[in-house]
């Protein structure tokens, strides 16, 4: 494994986070009812969708590279805490990215359904219910998550500028990553052989 | 839906069914054609012609030639795996002469209505769709490569292709074949690919998509690996575990 460029890749990505953070009062609130209207129907928890224990889905939130590292820097969260999952971004560097799924959920959504890390949460979470998607051509697409009960009070300025921070990013981002992202909501993500006591969080 | 034998620009789609097939002469000088690198798997794609073959116990196996204004164009050779609700594709190829006018997507469409039969033959509703293992742009040597791997994950892309988030190592051959013999495939490794299910209306439809079966359907089922290979493990390691 090459240490070498590891570093150097996950300094220009904490530097990408902290600038994200940094402008963060400038992002427009997103006008989402989350207390009012949601009972945190998009963050990953057990419960969250009607399926058999043994078919626990999917990754819901998937991180940035180096986001993990990131958000365990800045919270003290154990790694164990996520599931990972490997990106090759070349045939010798391999980058392991962090994920919440309903077999590892959110270990952040507090008892009263607030984020216990809501000023620095992951880019993923704060773009909800804006889907991005990479296209075949490598065109950056949106989607609306229909499932967010507060949708129609999306700010559109909210909006714009999540879709700025994104488009920042893409040239950064692995076309393997993307792969990933993409395939989230299609995850099985345990066999039916899965012993019960891990489909809960560590 | 029946298969269209008639394609884009006059294509003619024939099967090519049993060892004696006129055909398969042409299809073997056709295959070595467009992969000049993978002439040693001729026998494969004679084992193939013949559907049901003992060293591919687990699969129902297809050979397609492609015939276009009086030449052969393509080659398509492909399997139901019997086991399982999926296929897996192993080759598609065209001259390059023939290239960028719908054949590819055509004949992608016809593999997904032929695994349909192919499962509803084997007491299945139908058929999610089917693997194929294509290279990874990151593993070429020179800049041609990359390019041509990233223009042929992108042509699977536009058929709907997803690619599977598991790592993926391609068996250099089947276990335990009578055809091919380990000494003719010493020089060969075995070499990481993505994953890539191209999935059918039924398997895009699916809210949920098991990868557990996927990779048990490939290295198990096709290639005959045993459950605790090294290669199986390492593809299931993250899926289970975490990390490793």
């Amino acid at each position: 494994m090459n240490i070498e460029p590891l570093a150097r890749l996950k300094t220009e990505w904490f530097e990408r986070f902290n600038r994200i953070l940094s402008h963060n009062e400038a992002i427009p609130y997103s006008n989402l009812k989350c207390l009012e209207l949601c009972e945190a129907s998009c963050c990953p928890r057990i419960g969250m969708r009607q399926m058999p224990s043994e078919k626990i889905a999917s990754a819901i939130v998937v991180l940035l590279p180096f986001e993990m590292e990131y958000l365990i820097e800045k919270s003290g969260a154990s790694r164990t805490l996520f599931r990972v999952w490997p990106v090759d971004l070349t045939p010798d560097l391999r980058i392991e990215i962090g994920m919440f799924d309903l077999g590892k959920p959110c270990p952040f959504l507090q008892d009263n359904r607030m984020c216990g890390i809501h000023e620095h949460n992951p880019l993923d979470c704060r773009t909800f219910p804006l889907l991005p998607s990479l296209s075949p051509s490598d065109e950056l697409e949106w989607v609306l998550g229909d499932n967010c009960p507060s949708l129609a009070f999306l700010n559109p300025v909210f909006s714009e500028k999540i879709k700025l921070i994104w488009q920042d990013l893409e040239p950064a981002l692995p076309r393997t990553w993307w792969d990933l992202y993409s395939f989230a909501d299609h995850w099985t993500g345990w066999s039916q052989s899965q012993p019960e006591e891990l489909t809960r969080a560590d | 839906m029946p298969i269209e034998f008639l394609g884009p620009g006059g294509a003619i789609l024939h099967e090519v069914k049993g060892s004696d097939s006129p055909l398969l002469e042409i299809s073997c000088n056709l295959f070595t054609g467009i992969f000049p690198e993978d002439q040693r798997y001729i026998p494969y794609i004679r084992a193939c012609a013949q559907g049901t073959h003992p060293s591919h116990p687990n699969t129902y196996d297809h050979v397609w030639l492609i015939e276009q204004g009086c030449e052969w164009v393509g080659i398509r050779i492909f399997s139901y795996i019997k086991t399982r609700n999926f296929g897996h594709g192993a080759y598609i190829g065209l001259t390059p002469k023939s290239r960028g006018h719908g054949l590819g997507t055509w004949l992608v469409q016809q593999t997904l209505t032929q695994l349909d039969d192919d499962a509803l033959q084997f007491g299945r509703d139908g058929a999610v769709g089917y693997l194929i293992e294509v290279e990874r742009p990151i593993d070429a040597e020179t800049e041609i490569e990359r390019h041509h791997a990233e223009k042929r994950l992108q042509f699977h892309r536009l058929c709907g292709g997803i690619v599977l988030p598991v790592p993926f190592i391609e068996p250099v051959m089947i276990e335990g074949v009578d055809y091919i013999s380990p000494v003719e495939l010493q020089a060969e490794s075995p070499r990481p690919m993505h994953l890539v299910l191209i999935p059918s209306a039924l398997g895009a439809s699916l809210p949920n998509l098991d990868l557990v079966d996927f990779v048990h359907g490939l290295y198990l089922d096709v290639y005959r690996l045993p459950i605790e290979h090294v290669f199986v493990q390492n593809s299931l390691s993250y899926l289970m575990g975490g990390s490793k």
